[in-house]
């Protein structure tokens, strides 16, 4: 490790060392992270490429969900591409699968943080997983679960909501 | 934090941006749990009577029949919306006109349903409540339907 803090994570082409960056959270958390695993964030991405030091930082995602976001980012960047049919790749394929499922059990507010962060982050694998669970949490639900569900005010009237629902009497069938 | 100061958002949910909130959206694949999004709140069925956001959830040909579907829906509500408000009004300024025309001793008591008889539908059959009267027409017509 103290060749890799001597010179800020940089690595030697295929060595032993892998280039990291470090990240800022916007309470000031610090996150060193494989260079190939933060990548996944185009947003990160560019910001490596325009270069700079002491971190990059990351004003919009607080401590507690750039670690999930990195979590991910870490166990998507360790699998290879798309290898030819094998029985590891599918393997390797089903354990992320796995994963990804693991991570979606939270609640619909740390959901909502982590779908934010994928937004602003552009991790796009990890937003359409986090968007992808947060509609199927709506699937076959009635308008009042969705609304306790995202805790949302109903601001209809009762004369437009009884229409409302009247007209929808014939388009759920 | 800001729901304290609005009390209408009790969370982030609610309040996410329109581009996160799009692309929640577009993988809700059945149109019936969009349109029961749609009926939550009013800025959600904005969303869903925006030409463009639709355009965006239903890009390709298929897609327009979709989006003419929800449109359709929608775009009746809001005219539903504004006919009633439209009849109230009306209702208030004829109500004297249209009292004193009725017949006497029926007992009928009415209220204008609509200011085009052609734009009334969806009546709860059996229910005798529907007048109409044309204030271009001279006099009156009455028309009773069960």
């Amino acid at each position: 490790m103290a060749a890799a803090d001597s010179c800020d994570g940089i690595s030697t082409s295929g060595g032993g060392w892998e280039k990291t960056v470090t990240l800022v959270s916007s309470d000031d958390a610090r996150f060193e992270v494989r260079e190939a695993a933060a990548s996944l964030s185009q947003t990160v991405r560019r910001m490596i490429r325009a270069g700079g030091d002491g971190g990059i930082p990351l004003p919009k995602v607080d401590a507690r969900t750039l670690s999930t976001v990195l979590e991910y980012c870490n166990k998507h960047a360790a699998v290879p591409a798309p290898a030819p049919e094998s029985s590891s790749a599918e393997a390797a394929a089903v354990d992320l699968e796995w994963f990804d499922k693991e991570l979606m059990h939270v609640d619909l507010a740390t959901l909502c943080s982590l779908i934010r962060a994928a937004d602003y982050l552009e991790v796009a694998g990890l937003l359409d997983l986090t968007c992808k669970t947060v509609a199927d949490m709506i699937k076959s639900k009635t308008a009042e679960e969705i609304r306790q569900m995202f805790g949302i005010q109903n601001d209809f009237t009762p004369e437009e909501e009884e229409q409302l629902s009247r007209e929808n009497a014939g388009v759920f069938e | 934090m800001a729901e304290a100061a609005t009390g209408r958002l009790t969370d982030g949910a609610a309040a996410l941006p329109e581009d996160v909130l799009f692309e929640i959206f577009s993988r809700v694949e059945n149109v019936s749990d969009l349109l029961r999004c749609a009926m939550t709140c009013k800025p959600w069925r904005q969303l869903f009577t925006d030409r463009a956001f639709l355009r965006r959830l239903w890009p390709d040909q298929q897609g327009q029949g979709l989006r003419s579907h929800l449109l359709g829906f929608f775009f009746q509500q809001k005219g539903f919306v504004r006919r009633m408000k439209m009849m109230k009004a009306r209702a208030r300024q004829h109500s004297l006109r249209l009292r004193a025309r009725l017949p006497a001793g029926t007992g009928v008591t009415a209220r204008p349903q609509g200011a085009r008889p052609h734009r009334l539908r969806r009546l709860p059959a059996g229910v005798l409540r529907v007048t109409t009267w044309s204030s271009i027409e001279t006099g009156n017509k009455f028309t009773h339907a069960s």
